[in-house]
């Protein structure tokens, strides 16, 4: 009854595909795959950074400063002779822990605000949804820099501010997901039957909700990583020498002109990861979302 | 400029009255107004090491333009770093204002445009309130102040009185230039343009002292209108460009005072210029970008982009050698710097070479003690510590220190950790000291390390800059007493204090300079309250606009816009 009803809804469109029929039409999608390599690649290099990194991140050779790229170093140096290459992978780890870690934060906080509000609706509804309408008003930076300001530079605070600022895009989508899924006849069948609140959203309508959640966390990523680059690269970020890769693209950004490949090396790999998990957002979507599917 | 030539042709060569009459060697004794950061915003970080188009100062002069070529009116730009705190010349602190002082404020005593290592080229009448000066006797100046100067647009007059309410607010307590003021026991008006000033020791360095913080003349009636904390911020004097706009942590606004006395060597009134405008464009890459662009027609050399700056045929270069040092500042009551070998391994670990090399221009002088080669009291037979981690970590495992407690707990001045200090960290490892980095702060090193400003002694030490004052009693006299602003933990310096004090109180030059000599060679061989790493080079780029470009530095290094034309004037 509830599956029929769920068709009805949706007005006619193509059945669901079964689990790995999703995954098969995901990865064969070729841009999709080519981002999951890169992706994958970004992830084995974060996680065996100290196997694959030629060097420490803040081993110095004074006597290689400003290297060009070359067959002993790939990326080059620094300006107090660290390889990039080498701060490059460990930075990996850092600015993708970043990026996931604040993602979570996000997720933790926008998701149970996101459901109280629609579940709940009314007051509950009108005071956190202002909240997260005034929060998505604040200009993004300012935001950042303040809460950093407060909080003080460091890699915790950075994936706090980054967490919160991004926490009233979960709470919109939840929200509104919420109220969808709570009209539905399984989720009144499941009050009927005594379930609390509690569980009703945990068993019943998060489930169902989470969907464009994880489209809404993939593409968050690279903004998260994009935003600890720019926090880094202000000054107010991670601060030297733990090498994210805004850090390093602030290290090196007063020798653009002189010794470029400092700046754009770490700048190469910042666009490969939003890239690549923009393109896996967007296929995530495209097969998550019923509508779309088949358009392409 | 052959530094042996000039020390082998002017050493000893001065008698006492020359000095007295004319120069009174004199140091900046500074103390208080000394800075830290010290005001010169040239960035460490490496370039060419070709030789210098113009060096001032330590090095040679080159050829000016002639008199004939300066054109009158215009205006010039000067990319600059950040915004000077504080331009009231009794107060402020930062070292980063010290040019600036220069604008709005006559001094009493000041130096030739160029530096010139000379003693008794280093007060020049002609640039001075005072038109002449006399040594009455060992402890008794007078000071002839030049008739008819009236503060900016008022009619207000700089006279005796006002000279001497300025000295005794200079030498009120709460004064950064009361320490440079020490020797002065009372300030005496004789006529309307006569001051007597009686000392209670004799010094050598009071008129020096004059040309820095301790002689600017402020307007007396402006500062009581709009109160001391708005002075600094609205400055008001009789000075040849006044501030007509300020716009905070953007630009300064300087119009010239059309009714300065100051004139050139061929009797022409300076300043040149209309106007001049201070840019304050922190980002090192934007400035340059600007000077490139046409913005700007001045700029703080940015030690990165210095080479491929200097191979642009449309700049024009000016450099002071020894403008300042860089340097570690200790304080010997932290363990461990309380103990001497760890002190010494401190130095001997410092790699001042490939500092030079990779974070400066390369072609700086290889740091010893706090006086730099454009001092007259440089010598360059003082030995100083070679880079030898060996020898270093020989010498921490006789120090008596288990290996965990060779820990130098550090402080990052800045917001956060600076390249030179992550290239200090790596430097000393090689001994096996390790930096124990505090939290980064900007002006922490005040807060937190110098004792003597309000420091709570939390950390140990910090690495900075310590800039050029006119003489080399501004430089010493503020590290090696117990009580000195700028002995980190105002340790007592019990062998070295007397010597200060001693060449303070010395009229002979010579004699002075052996004192000197007999300092910065003990402070060496002890490490005391410092580890010098370079001497710095200030170099000043300019666009093809700028006359003068080589009479931009003063005496101990620090700018005077006054002499900067614009060669396309009015146009």
């Amino acid at each position: 009854m509830a599956v029929e009803t769920l068709r009805l809804g949706m007005g006619g469109l193509p059945e669901p595909k079964s689990l790995m029929a999703s995954v098969r039409s995901f990865v064969y999608e070729p841009k999709a795959a080519t981002a999951l390599v890169i992706l994958g690649l970004l992830l084995l290099m974060a996680i065996f950074a100290p196997l694959l990194a030629p060097y420490g991140f803040a081993e110095q050779d004074v006597t290689a400063s400003r290297v060009q790229p070359g067959a002993e170093h790939l990326m080059g140096t620094d300006i107090l002779g660290r390889d990039i290459l080498s701060r490059i992978i460990y930075g990996a780890r850092i600015s993708l822990r970043i990026g996931f870690i604040s993602v979570g934060i996000a997720a933790g906080v926008g998701v149970p605000t996101g459901a109280i509000a629609g579940y709940y609706g009314g007051w509950w509804d009108e005071i956190l949804m202002r909240l997260t309408d005034a929060m998505i008003a604040f200009p993004n930076l300012i935001f950042l820099m303040g809460v950093v300001a407060v909080l003080g530079p460091g890699t915790t605070n950075v994936m706090i501010a980054l967490g919160l600022n991004a926490f009233p895009l979960y709470a919109r989508l939840t929200r509104g997901q919420t109220l969808s899924v709570k009209q539905r006849d399984y989720v009144s069948a499941a009050r009927a039957l005594g379930g609390t609140d509690l569980r009703i959203m945990a068993r019943h309508i998060m489930p169902n909700a989470v969907q464009p959640l994880i489209v809404q966390g993939s593409l968050a990523l690279g903004t998260a990583v994009l935003a600890e680059s720019s926090l880094s690269f202000l000054g107010i970020g991670i601060s030297p020498p733990t090498p994210t890769w805004g850090v390093i693209i602030s290290e090196g950004f007063a020798l653009i002109r002189t010794n470029p490949w400092i700046s754009v090396a770490p700048g190469f790999f910042i666009v490969a990861f939003v890239l690549s998990v923009n393109l896996l957002g967007d296929r995530l979507r495209d097969v998550f979302d019923p509508r779309l599917r088949g358009t392409r | 400029m052959d530094e042996s030539t000039f020390w082998t042709k002017n050493a000893g060569r001065l008698s006492r009255r020359s000095l007295l009459r004319g120069a009174a060697v004199g140091a900046a004794g500074l103390a208080g107004a000394a800075l830290i950061g010290c005001g010169d915003d040239d960035d460490a970080a490496g370039g060419g090491a070709a030789p210098a188009a113009t060096q001032a100062a330590g090095a040679a002069t080159s050829a000016a333009a002639t008199v004939a070529d300066v054109q009158r009116g215009g205006e010039l730009v000067y990319g600059w770093s950040y915004d000077p705190p504080n331009l009231d010349p009794h107060t402020g602190t930062s070292g980063g204002e010290r040019q600036w002082l220069h604008m709005p404020y006559d001094k009493l005593v000041n130096t030739t445009g160029m530096g010139l290592k000379t003693p008794s080229g280093l007060l020049e009448p002609r640039l001075s309130l005072a038109e002449s000066w006399e040594q009455l006797d060992d402890k008794t100046v007078v000071l002839n102040l030049r008739p008819n100067v009236k503060i900016w647009k008022t009619d207000e007059a700089v006279n005796a009185d006002l000279v001497k309410w300025n000295l005794d607010k200079g030498m009120d307590p709460g004064a950064t230039t009361r320490s440079a003021l020490g020797s002065l026991d009372n300030v005496e008006v004789v006529d309307d343009l006569t001051v007597r000033l009686n000392q209670s020791q004799v010094s050598a360095v009071l008129l020096s002292n004059m040309t820095d913080r301790p002689g600017s003349i402020i307007s007396r009636k402006h500062f009581e209108d709009v109160g001391a904390l708005e002075f600094g911020r609205n400055p008001l004097g009789s000075g040849p460009y006044q501030i007509v706009d300020w716009q905070s942590e953007a630009s300064i606004t300087f119009e010239a005072n059309k009714d300065h006395w100051m004139k050139d060597e061929e009797g022409r009134q300076m300043p040149y210029l209309d106007k001049f405008t201070m840019n304050i464009i922190p980002d090192t890459t934007v400035r340059v970008a600007a000077l490139e662009a046409g913005e700007s027609d001045l700029l703080t050399s940015p030690s990165v982009d210095y080479a491929r700056l200097k191979e642009d045929s449309n700049l024009q270069l000016s450099e002071f050698v020894g403008s300042h040092t860089y340097q570690w500042y200790l304080n010997m009551f932290f363990p461990p710097l309380d103990n001497e070998k760890f002190r010494k391994a401190l130095s001997l670990s410092l790699d001042r070479e490939n500092y030079i090399k990779n974070l400066l221009k390369g072609h700086e002088p290889v740091g010893k003690g706090l006086l730099t080669p454009a001092s007259w009291a440089w010598d360059d037979s003082i030995v100083g510590d070679e880079f030898n981690p060996a020898e270093a970590r020989k010498l921490l495992e006789g120090s008596g220190l288990p290996e965990s407690e060779w820990v130098l707990r550090g402080q990052p001045i800045g917001a956060s950790l600076s390249t030179g200090d992550q290239f200090y960290e790596a430097s000393h490892a090689q001994a096996g000291i390790k930096i124990d980095w505090a939290e980064p702060e900007r002006g922490s090193y005040a807060t937190r390390v110098l004792v003597g400003l309000g420091g709570d002694a939390s950390a140990a030490a910090f690495q900075s800059t310590w800039s050029m004052r006119l003489d080399p009693d501004g430089n010493v006299g503020d590290f090696y007493q117990e009580t000195a602003s700028y002995n980190p933990g105002q340790h007592p310096v019990p062998f070295l204090e007397p010597l200060v004090v001693k060449a303070r109180e010395t009229l002979d030059i010579d004699e002075r300079k052996a004192i000197y000599r007999e300092i910065e060679q003990y402070s060496i061989d002890h490490v005391i309250n410092r580890v010098t790493n370079t001497y710095a080079i200030a170099a000043r780029f300019g666009s093809s606009r700028v006359g003068n470009i080589d009479k931009v530095f003063g005496g101990e290094g620090k700018e005077r816009f006054y002499y900067l034309y614009n060669k396309e004037g009015a146009a």
